[in-house]
């Protein structure tokens, strides 16, 4: 894998806010990644500063081996900016394939690739209409077809579900799945469950710095760097019943290898335990709780990306 | 991928066209080119027209010549081409008072709804600045090759006999009349970089060609160095242009033309840094 994305001591300041404090991070192609924290984390500044929408006050941030907004990086980068819209005077077709020419396609392919990204997000329909016609959620998706257009190595999608309905989240959710082998996708949102199920990776930004770059696995021994080689290899089991039941979890707090468990809400909590000491605790646990008569809802091998990010940042 | 086809040069002329695209695709376009087509349909029609005429006419001519003096345009009596020189001194003040309210928006609306931004990672910013001012150009420039023509067809069917001399006045026309334009269209490039809206853009042209002079030369009453100034307000050759004529006048064009590099440069310098 070769690296995608490198930025080092990244600073962005608006007047006397700092909106970014020295970042630094590196990104691999491959697997999605997912960028989160709360809102005026410095998501969309660095978004911003990646696409070369902005400046950075200082430090660097290069792409594919280029400082970005060079000249290499053209057509490379595909980018769904927040709350941007298209001319109201042009119809969508017009604009995509204006852009799409711009990338390099001659008119006949541009055309082409433009009817096939809005396809992809099933808006093909309404290739001739203008903007203006369109709704919040048919925008938002013409502006991620624009950014799927030719081939990009690197697509960085700003609240891509936001104000979209179920169905138009899903399919999204779907290409991005589908197109990750192809193109890197950097994904913000503030639906963890949603970045659960696209993303393998996490960044974590919170009051403008980096918390935490870790792997989406639910696991501690290979998300944190401050694990050490002595510390117990805890993993993680989300257990959710059918209904409450608090002796249950006293049963299981006496299974081997159990460290803590956390009650989530009152029919769903969080086993911690050493996998080393033992390996088969699920199926351990499905056979106490089948002996028990205890139904459940469902068991997930290691902890949500929502729980992961919250624990980390109490520790 | 598509980069072996990714070429300068093309992408510069697509900026530019679809500028020109927009441009008349927009309620804003049309209504200006429709303002602008009326008020040429007038003077081509009726003052142009009606005053070559008279020129033409022994009887009139004379207090024709007479009402040009009082006006400081006397040298316009020495043109063989009577529909040419009302023309020259129309043009020459109407073009660049257009491109102010035409040329006005190269970015402004774009970039306060974020559309830039599905640019700029398709091409440079230098590309898109000078594109678009390319863009605004172009649209002058079909705008005066019309007037130019339905000027040369009313010399036609006034002095049919004049048809060679008219034809070769054309390009020299058309070349003084074009950088006239430059330093205003540059100089709205640099507005709509500065400025937040359209309206205020307009405005701060508007008070930097009227009112321009007028600061510039109280402060040189202070600090005389400061009358130099008074070469970058856009249209500063203007009335000495009018006075003479298109082939004297090419030794004006010296003025738009730093002009135009200066605004240019600033222009750019700003928005190759500005957040967008």
């Amino acid at each position: 894998m070769s690296t995608l994305i490198e930025c080092r001591g990244l600073n962005k300041s608006y007047g006397q806010k700092k909106a970014l404090k020295n970042i630094d991070f590196e990104i691999q192609a491959g697997q999605p990644i997912a960028l989160v924290g709360p809102n005026g984390a410095g998501k969309s500044t660095l978004f911003s500063i990646l696409s070369g929408y902005m400046p950075a006050t200082s430090g660097q941030a290069k792409i594919l081996g280029y400082p970005v907004g060079s000249h290499e990086l053209i057509g490379r980068i595909g980018a769904l900016p927040q709350d941007a819209l298209f001319d109201p005077n042009l119809t969508i077709l017009q604009q995509l394939s204006f852009l799409a020419r711009l990338q390099g396609f001659s008119r006949q392919e541009s055309l082409a690739e433009a009817e096939r990204t809005l396809d992809l997000m099933q808006l093909l329909s309404i290739k001739n209409e203008k903007i203006t016609a369109l709704s919040h959620g048919m925008k938002k998706r013409v502006a991620i077809a624009q950014a799927l257009m030719g081939q990009p190595d690197l697509v960085l999608l700003d609240e891509p579900t936001a104000g979209l309905d179920p169905e138009n989240a899903r399919n999204i959710r779907k290409q991005v799945t589908e197109l990750a082998s192809d193109i890197t996708f950097i994904v913000s949102s503030h639906n963890l469950a949603e970045l659960e199920r696209m993303c393998t990776q996490v960044l974590h930004l919170e009051e403008g710095e980096l918390k935490a770059q870790k792997a989406i696995s639910g696991t501690d021994f290979d998300r944190d760097l401050s694990t050490t080689a002595s510390s117990p290899k805890v993993d993680y089991l989300t257990v959710r019943l059918q209904q409450n039941n608090t002796q249950i979890i006293n049963r299981v707090q006496q299974l081997k290898s159990i460290l803590k468990i956390d009650n989530k809400q009152a029919d769903e909590f969080i086993i911690h335990y050493d996998r080393q000491l033992n390996p088969i605790l699920d199926q351990d646990l499905l056979k106490l709780l089948a002996a028990e008569s205890v139904d459940y809802r469902q068991i997930t091998h290691g902890q949500s990306l929502e729980d992961q990010l919250f624990s980390s940042s109490s520790h | 991928m598509n980069t072996n086809k990714l070429d300068a040069s093309r992408q510069f002329g697509l900026i530019a066209s679809q500028e020109l695209a927009a441009s008349f695709a927009s309620k804003r376009g049309l209504f200006v080119t429709g303002i602008f087509i009326l008020i040429w349909s007038f003077l081509l029609f009726y003052p142009i027209r009606l005053s070559a005429e008279a020129m033409h006419n022994p009887d009139i001519g004379s207090l024709m010549v007479s009402l040009l003096s009082l006006v400081g345009l006397e040298p316009l009596k020495n043109w063989l081409l009577a529909e040419f020189a009302i023309y020259w001194v129309v043009a020459l003040f109407l073009f660049p008072t257009f491109s102010l309210l035409i040329a006005a928006d190269q970015m402004i609306s774009e970039r306060n709804r974020g559309g830039l931004r599905f640019l700029t990672l398709r091409c440079s910013r230098g590309q898109i600045f000078f594109g678009r001012f390319i863009g605004h150009l172009s649209i002058q420039g079909i705008l005066l090759v019309i007037t130019l023509a339905i000027t040369y067809l009313l010399l036609l069917i006034n002095n049919s006999e004049n048809w060679l001399p008219g034809l070769q006045l054309l390009p020299l026309m058309f070349l003084n009349i074009m950088v006239s334009v430059l330093p205003f269209v540059a100089l709205m490039s640099l507005l709509s970089i500065l400025m937040s809206s359209v309206r205020m853009a307009s405005l701060m042209a508007i008070v930097i060609l009227a009112l321009g002079s007028f600061i510039i030369n109280y402060l040189a009453g202070y600090i005389p160095f400061l009358s130099l100034l008074n070469t970058w307000i856009p249209g500063v050759q203007l009335v000495h242009m009018a006075q003479s004529t298109p082939s004297i006048a090419l030794m004006s064009l010296w003025i738009p033309l730093m002009q135009t590099v200066g605004f240019l440069l600033i222009g750019y310098g700003i928005f190759r840094r500005q957040e967008i």
